[in-house]
Order: C-alpha cells, then structure tokens, then sequence
C-alpha cells in the first residue's frame, strides 16, 4: 500500500512576479509503505522543497498529495500540524533542535506538543536514547553535543511518537563518514521495523544504501 | 501542555530578553540621569544680552535657579578698578566685571573673560561676591573677616556657601554695608572683588548704592578713589535683556548632548544586534515547535502570552507598588514622579518588546518552517 502519492506536483515560488522559481515540475511518485528511498541530484534541484512538501510544511502550487490516500492539499494547517506531530517526522539538516535543552527534553517535545508526555513516554524516550547509544547524555544541553549526537538525538525524537514516515533532510551532510554510516545503520534498522524513510541527500554513498532512488534536475524526476 | 511549552518561550525570554529587560532597565535610568540634568537646564537656560549704545552686544549665559525669568526686570552695569588690572596676570584677565541686578533682588557677577557666572541668593544678608579669579582661595576668606571685623562691620565673616559647586564663597553681612572703594582697597592684592548693592532691609550708604540704568553713577563712585585709577570699563551700557535662545543653549551643552548622543548610537546598535540575536534564537523556537507538529496559531499564542506575561507582570508590579516604593525605599535622586516616568518608559519599551514578538510571529509564518518559503498557504493556494 502507497503511503505516499504525489501526483504532478508543481512548486512555483514568487509566482507571477518578475523572480518567478519553479523548484518542482510535474513530479509524481508513489512510495510504498515501509520503503526506504533516496532523493538526490544537484543543488537547487527541488529536493529540499519536495521533502518539505511531503512533510507538509509548503505546499504544491498545483498537483495532489496524498498520504495515506487522504489529500493533504485539503488539510488545513492544525491538521497537517497533527500528523506531522504523530505520523511524519522530519530530521533537518541543523538537526532542529532546541540547543538550550536538553537532550531528553528535545526528544520529548513531540510528547509535549501532542500532549502525551506521560511517564511511559519518558521511560520510552530513555529507552530509544538508548538503544542509540546516547542515554548517558539525556540530561546534557544540546549545545554541548558533537554534530553526531545531535544527529542521532534528531533520530530519536523522531522515534518516540512511533512515525509511520520519517523525512530527513540531508542527515549527513554535516558528518564525518564513520558518523555517516553509523546513522545510515540506524535509519535501516528503523526501516527495518516498517517505518518508511525519505532521505534527501546529494551524497552517492548514502543514496546507494537506500533500495528505491528519486534523482531530480531542475526540478524534474529523471 | 500549554504550561510545558511557555517553558520553550521562557527559555528564550528569561535566558536572553530578562538580560535584554535589564539592560533595557540599566539604559532607561541612564538616560534618565543623563537627561534630567539636561531638562533642568532646559527650564531655567537664560541668555542675557547686554546691550551697548554702539549697537554691540555681550550674551551672558545663565543656568540655574537663580537665572532670572522673562518676568525679571534686569539692570547692567560696568564695573572695572585698577587693583583688579594690576592683580591679574594677563592685562585682560579682570577686563571687566559686569554686574547685573535682576528684580528678584539678588545678582550676579560676571566675568567675562572666562564666562563664569556667580551668584548669591540669600535674601537676608548683603552677598558679597568674590570674582573667578577669587575661588578657593581661602586665605582671602580670613582676611576679608578680620578686615570687616577691623572696620567695624559686622559680618559673620565666614564662608556661608558655596553656590553650585563652583566653590564661590559667600560672605554675610549683617550690619552697613562695606564702602564699595574701601573695600577694593583693603584686598588690592586681590583681582576684581565686588560688593554689591544691599538688598531689602539692609541699609546702604547712598553714594555707594548703585542706581539701576545709570552705570555713571557707579563709574563716578569708583573714580573718585584716588586708589581705582582709570577704567577700561565700557560705560556706554544702554541696558540688558533677558532671553531664552535655543541654539545656544545646545551650543552650551554640546558636550553633554554629544555624550548623550553617542550613547544612544551605541545603545542603539548594540540593542539592535542584541535583539537580533534575540530574535533569531526566538525564531528558531517557532521554527522547531512548527516542525515537531505545533500549529501557527497556537504558537502565536503561546509567543504572544508568554511575552504578554514576561513583560507584563513586572510591570504591573512595579506600577502597583509605586507608592510602596516610594515610601518605603529611599531612593536618592529618585522622587515619585520620576519614579514614574521610570516605569512609564519601561511600559513603553515592554509594550514595544511585545509588539517586537508579535511581528516576529507574523514574520515566521510568512516565512515559514524553510526559511525561504511561503509555508502559510496563500488564500488562492487553498482554494
């Protein structure tokens, strides 16, 4: 079953004005549930603003989204906000972490904001922390972590709320390679476990480990 | 939930905009204690203009609250003795000294090569004022005492003040009034000193009283001690004017408005990186709260709450226990009413803080969650 549906989906920014951008043209692609794909291709080629449609943070100047079969095009921003809180987790490059936090507390906040931030979540966010390897640091501040923990505590707040669809944003962008495979590890042992991962990256070696890739040019899929 | 996450706006706002308050604090009783002084000059900046029958003027500044009103009546007249030339070491130094007689029966003395201005104001003695070149020199305190004492003048003979730290000593007189030659004469070492007129209930001996508008009756007092030879004193005095300019009360305290203006480019700057760097941490809150599902329009109304909060309850307690304050702490150079105006401006930089934050929020959702794109969905994008 498709989890996610794009059909012909166009990104106009600035659109009749003089610095007019189209950033995605006619892209339809379906994804399976479960799946692991990779989109890839040269700077300024749509990617970043596909993933940011998929997690519904912008939306497609025409075309329909579909996730889960319901269109996200129709859903209004609380809504969109819901799924993005229970079902689509992003991990942005700069991680998106709240660097006067700690650790345990960013892992939390998707607990908090969908106002399930009972003990059993704590104890569930101290365990993926974790199984990642990084429970001795769940009371540090973010700031005082290396680019590699922050990534991995990205990971693991996107975890907790048990996301059907985990988007990342070029995850590896700011790792060494070692880094880099321990978290291409990660992200196919939680794929392993029936979460569909979307990563955007213009790393070869990344998209290589992912089955299914997308590669875009000038906002086209070729 | 919402408790929880006020602590992600709290986060911003009490580790950097609570040191951005303070500052704010710090700055307004800065400026305050830069500016009251300023104002209080303002109030009472007078020029005074002599005029002379060739049609030139002398402009005579005067601060203060002793600096007469536009009400005040003000005479002029040219003082000048040989002592005070022969004492001085540059010929020009003791030129002249202009003695003005405002209405409010108290006066000046003016020296005006250096620009000083000296006045007494005690209104229930004789104020024997000592020129520029006179000051600190306590010496010649004594000397005039037991000169008076000599003369049988009673005197309290002691400095009774200072007036505005300028260190101009006053001196007492309760009986007669010193013979205006006499006096030159018994402190001849001494540069231009001047008695002046008695003022209401203390008798003056009348050749010695000066008549305000006839400068020749003092010039004529002067000249006939065979002791004040000569006088390079301008005589044709027509009369004086009293009068409040602008330009030259900037010009009076250009040092003072230009530290005040350097201090606000400073504070400006310095406050706008800071609220900058504010303001991008606030942003980047938004920013994740966004990502992690929260919706714009319930972080708009946590930002704008939690800011309301931040800002407004110190306030509201600061404005409630005004009189409390008041009261209760002593605050030197601090009255009520400037307490006030203390608050008022914190109320107003509170008010601009929280406004600061709303536009924020409309900045973020303009440009939403990439930073580059319009993530609120346009009207005609919905539809």
């Amino acid at each position: 079953m498709a989890i996610v549906r794009l059909e012909n989906i166009s990104r106009i920014y600035h659109e009749g004005e003089r610095d007019q951008v189209q950033a995605l043209r006619d892209i339809s692609i379906e994804l399976e549930a479960g799946s692991m794909c990779a989109i890839t291709g040269p700077s300024g080629s749509g990617k970043s603003t596909l993933l940011h449609i998929l997690a519904g943070l912008d939306r497609p100047t025409s075309g329909n989204y579909y996730y889960q079969n319901q269109l996200m095009n129709r859903l209004k921003d609380r809504e969109i906000c819901r799924l993005r809180n229970t079902e689509i987790a992003v991990i942005m490059q700069d991680y998106g972490l709240l660097s006067y936090d700690t650790v345990l507390g960013n892992v939390m906040l998707p607990a908090v904001i969908g106002k399930r931030d009972s003990r059993e979540t704590l104890a569930a966010a101290k365990d993926i922390l974790n199984q990642l390897g990084i429970g001795e640091l769940s009371e540090k501040k973010v700031s005082e972590l290396s680019g590699g923990e922050r990534q991995r505590v990205a990971v693991a707040r996107s975890l907790l709320m048990n996301a059907k669809l985990i988007l990342a944003d070029e995850p590896t962008g700011a790792l060494d390679t070692v880094s880099t495979d321990k978290l291409m590890d990660l992200f196919e042992s939680v794929n392993q476990q029936g979460i569909t991962i979307v990563i955007v990256t213009h790393d070869p070696q990344v998209a290589k480990r992912c089955p299914q890739q997308f590669r875009l040019v000038d906002g086209r899929i070729v | 939930m919402r408790r929880k996450l006020f602590k992600y706006a709290f986060s911003v706002g009490f580790e950097k905009e609570s040191v951005l308050f303070l500052q704010i604090l710090l700055m307004s009783i800065l400026l305050f204690m830069m500016t009251d002084p300023l104002l209080e000059n303002l109030k009472t900046y007078r020029e005074v203009a002599v005029l002379y029958s060739d049609g030139q003027q002398d402009l005579i500044h005067v601060i203060g609250e002793n600096a007469p009103t536009e009400n005040d009546q003000i005479h002029a007249f040219s003082v000048s003795h040989a002592v005070a030339q022969k004492a001085s070491t540059h010929s020009d130094q003791a030129l002249d000294a202009l003695l003005l007689h405002y209405s409010k029966s108290w006066m000046s003395q003016i020296n005006l090569q250096t620009g000083g201005i000296e006045t007494a104001v005690s209104k229930d003695a004789t104020p024997v004022l000592l020129s520029e070149a006179c000051r600190n020199n306590y010496a010649l305190h004594e000397e005039l005492s037991i000169w008076l004492a000599e003369e049988n003048i009673t005197c309290t003979g002691e400095v009774v003040g200072f007036f505005r730290n300028r260190r101009l000593p006053v001196l007492m007189s309760h009986g007669s009034l010193p013979r205006l030659n006499d006096f030159y004469l018994s402190v001849e070492d001494y540069p231009a000193m001047v008695a002046l007129e008695s003022i209401e209930g203390v008798s003056c001996q009348p050749e010695y009283l000066i008549t305000p508008g006839n400068p020749e009756t003092f010039e004529a007092s002067t000249a006939s001690s065979d002791d004040v030879s000569g006088s390079s004193v301008r005589s044709d005095i027509l009369g004086a004017e009293i009068r409040q300019t602008w330009n030259t009360y900037f010009m009076d305290n250009a040092s003072i408005i230009f530290a005040f203006a350097l201090f606000l480019l400073v504070a400006v700057f310095g406050f706008g990186a800071y609220i900058a760097l504010v303001f991008r941490e606030k942003q980047e809150t938004m920013r994740i709260l966004h990502l992690n599902g929260l919706s714009y329009r319930s972080i708009r109304q946590l930002f704008i709450t939690a800011y309301g909060f931040l800002v407004g309850i110190p306030l509201l307690i600061g404005w409630l226990l005004i009189p409390l304050i008041g009261k209760v702490i002593f605050l030197e150079g601090l009255s009520l009413p400037k307490l006030r105006t203390v608050l008022l401006a914190l109320t107003l930089m509170g008010l601009l803080l929280w406004t600061f934050t709303s536009l924020e929020f409309r900045r973020f959702e303009k440009n939403g969650t990439a930073g580059i794109v319009q993530a609120k969905p346009s009207k005609k994008q919905e539809e």
